[in-house]
């Protein structure tokens, strides 16, 4: 037994392994991407983009230098092919994407416990097949769907279901760990009817509900980096009865061992997730503003 | 000179090797501590975190306890003549947030914040001296610690033991509780003369559970009752408001006091706010 020499070199932040996201301003977000060996969660409320996420990492995980493929389970049907195609479609220089995503369902929590054992043994190997790339990414979507049946409410379900939750994920970080890969699961959002919730800094909102993190305190210390969806209904135009209302989407780094809390807005176009830099936006308006100026100041004899 | 020493040795062999209490105080009051980079919080734990002891950090996720750990396997190596100990780290992370890239920050800040003339260290230096192991089970978990004695012994300037969690791989697993108290309580007792023998600082983090008593659900730490007697610190970091606190829960030194901390890019650090009071209880 000896100590790992943490230091990989040479040392340039670059080779600090993460996934991009496939936009620069969410990847200055979390400063680089999806890091890998790690556990990361999306949590939102449904409909707010953490699919959508997921399924761009599949793709993004297969450009180089990681040239990766992905695996992604999913307990929430049905599983998007449509999305998914039309995604595909947006990585023209990939040769062929959609050979490099493996699916597979899942229906409750021990089949998870099954398909991790499939996964562990499919990762020794390097691949489905040899000829297929590496798997770097593994996804679960969600977490939250598997446990919200079958467990009660009672004591003896909560500690069983919490020892479940340290099980798999200490079995998903040793994974993760071993083979080099990065982990993300999803997570739902249950409301939050007293106002202290489980002690954290301060309530998280969506779509103006107060929320916390489905699942409970145990699942929380299971993460290693904790990103929040969020959704934030503006009033555009109008009064009264012909109120318009303009749908605005937002990324948190709740907590992570590496990144400060902040924040970001995104939006969700046809290619795929987008961030949005507010800062920049601005600065951008100012500098036509700008140069509206010296032109004209130009033009002026 | 020789007569003196001998009749030291004739002494401690009359006594059993048994210490005198003024000799414990002596030890006490020069064993040597590790600065958290907060003034604030090393001023309610009396200096920094002490060597020849086991402290426990517990507190809910993301409120800075590997933060904490950070900090210290990064200021334990402070140069002797800028007041550190000029050691060295073992980290033991069994839930894999030792993120590089944030050591290098903090060893960056530790770096700037040293004004060391005699030689420079870079942050490369720092991460040089962090014996790094990864343990994925409680079975690694327990041969690690087991094999520290071992290790330890074999780099004498290792100065702080920090395992992060310690409580992780063994919140499933166990079926038989009874058997984890009794894994745990070994555990404990290697930890302590670990600390003891090598006059290192062992740090451990621990979770949070949610404790039904009283009719009423609260925050306590994980790993039961018996843990709670295995480290001879407690400091539980707990948020209030949006600002970050850290209270002495138990320390046969120090005031049970809370002082508030901030997390900044740098490490840890001072609370901004304004009022700064340290709250004695």
């Amino acid at each position: 037994m000896y100590p790992q020499n943490p230091l990989p070199l040479p040392l340039t932040l670059t080779t600090l392994p993460k996934i991009s996201l496939g936009c620069p301003i969410l990847d200055h977000l979390l400063h680089g991407g999806v890091p890998m060996n790690t556990l990361t969660e999306l949590v939102a409320e449904s409909g707010v983009g953490k699919t959508q996420l997921c399924l761009q990492l599949l793709f993004i995980t297969q450009y180089p230098p990681l040239s990766g493929a992905a695996v992604y389970l999913h307990s929430e049907l049905p599983f998007p092919f449509r999305r998914l195609h039309q995604l595909a479609l947006q990585h023209p220089s990939l040769q062929n994407p959609l050979v490099n995503v493996f699916i597979e369902p899942l229906y409750d929590a021990h089949q998870l416990f099954d398909k991790m054992s499939k996964l562990e043994f499919m990762l020794s190997r390097g691949g489905v097949v040899s000829s297929h790339l590496p798997v770097k990414v593994v996804v679960i979507d969600s977490i939250a769907a598997l446990f919200r049946s079958e467990y009660g409410n009672n004591r003896e379900d909560l500690m069983t279901r919490s020892k479940m939750f340290f099980e798999i994920s200490s079995r998903l970080k040793a994974m993760a760990v071993k083979y080099g890969v990065a982990v993300v699961v999803t997570n739902q959002v249950v409301d939050v009817m007293d106002s202290d919730g489980v002690g954290n800094s301060e309530c998280l909102v969506s779509s103006g509900r107060r929320v916390s993190p489905a699942l409970g305190l145990s699942w929380t210390h299971c993460v290693n980096v904790r990103l929040f969806l969020y959704r934030q209904y503006e009033r555009v135009v109008g009064e009264g009865e012909s109120v318009e209302f303009e749908t605005r989407r937002f990324i948190r780094v709740v907590f992570a061992p590496h990144l400060p809390d902040s924040s970001c807005e995104f939006v969700i176009k046809r290619e795929g997730v987008i961030g949005i830099d507010q800062h920049r936006m601005i600065q951008e308006k100012c500098e036509i503003v700008h140069n509206a100026g010296t032109l004209l100041r130009a033009l002026k004899p | 000179m020789e007569t003196t020493s001998l009749s030291t040795s004739w002494n401690q062999l009359s006594r059993f090797g048994s210490q005198t209490a003024w000799e414990m105080l002596e030890k006490e009051e020069s064993s040597r501590r590790i600065t958290t980079s907060c003034a604030d919080l090393d001023k309610v734990v009396g200096g920094g975190f002490r060597c020849n002891q086991v402290t426990e950090v517990g507190g809910v996720a993301g409120i800075g306890k590997t933060q904490l750990g950070i900090q210290l396997a990064v200021n334990v190596q402070i140069p002797a003549d800028c007041g550190g100990l000029e050691g060295k780290a073992v980290y033991i992370d069994t839930e894999g947030s030792f993120m590089l890239e944030r050591v290098l920050q903090i060893a960056q800040a530790c770096v700037e914040d040293l004004h060391s003339s005699h030689r420079k260290m870079t942050p490369a230096d720092f991460l040089d001296n962090i014996f790094y192991f990864r343990v994925c089970s409680y079975a690694e978990q327990t041969a690690v610690i087991n094999y520290l004695e071992t290790f330890v012994a074999d780099h004498k300037d290792v100065k702080v033991v920090i395992i992060d969690s310690i409580a992780f791989h063994f919140r499933y697993h166990f079926d038989d509780m009874p058997l984890r108290t009794r894994l745990l309580g070994e555990i404990a007792l290697k930890l302590m003369k670990l600390a003891q023998k090598f006059s290192l600082a062992v740090v451990l983090t621990n979770q949070v559970i949610n404790k039904f008593a009283d009719g009423s659900f609260h925050l306590t730490l994980a790993l039961g009752d018996s843990w709670s007697h295995a480290c001879t610190e407690r400091i539980i970091l707990f948020w209030k408001g949006s600002e970050r606190y850290a209270y002495i829960d138990k320390s046969p030194s120090v005031r049970s006091a809370s002082v508030s901390y901030c997390v900044t890019e740098r490490g840890i650090r001072n609370s901004s706010s304004n009022c700064k009071l340290v709250k004695m209880m």
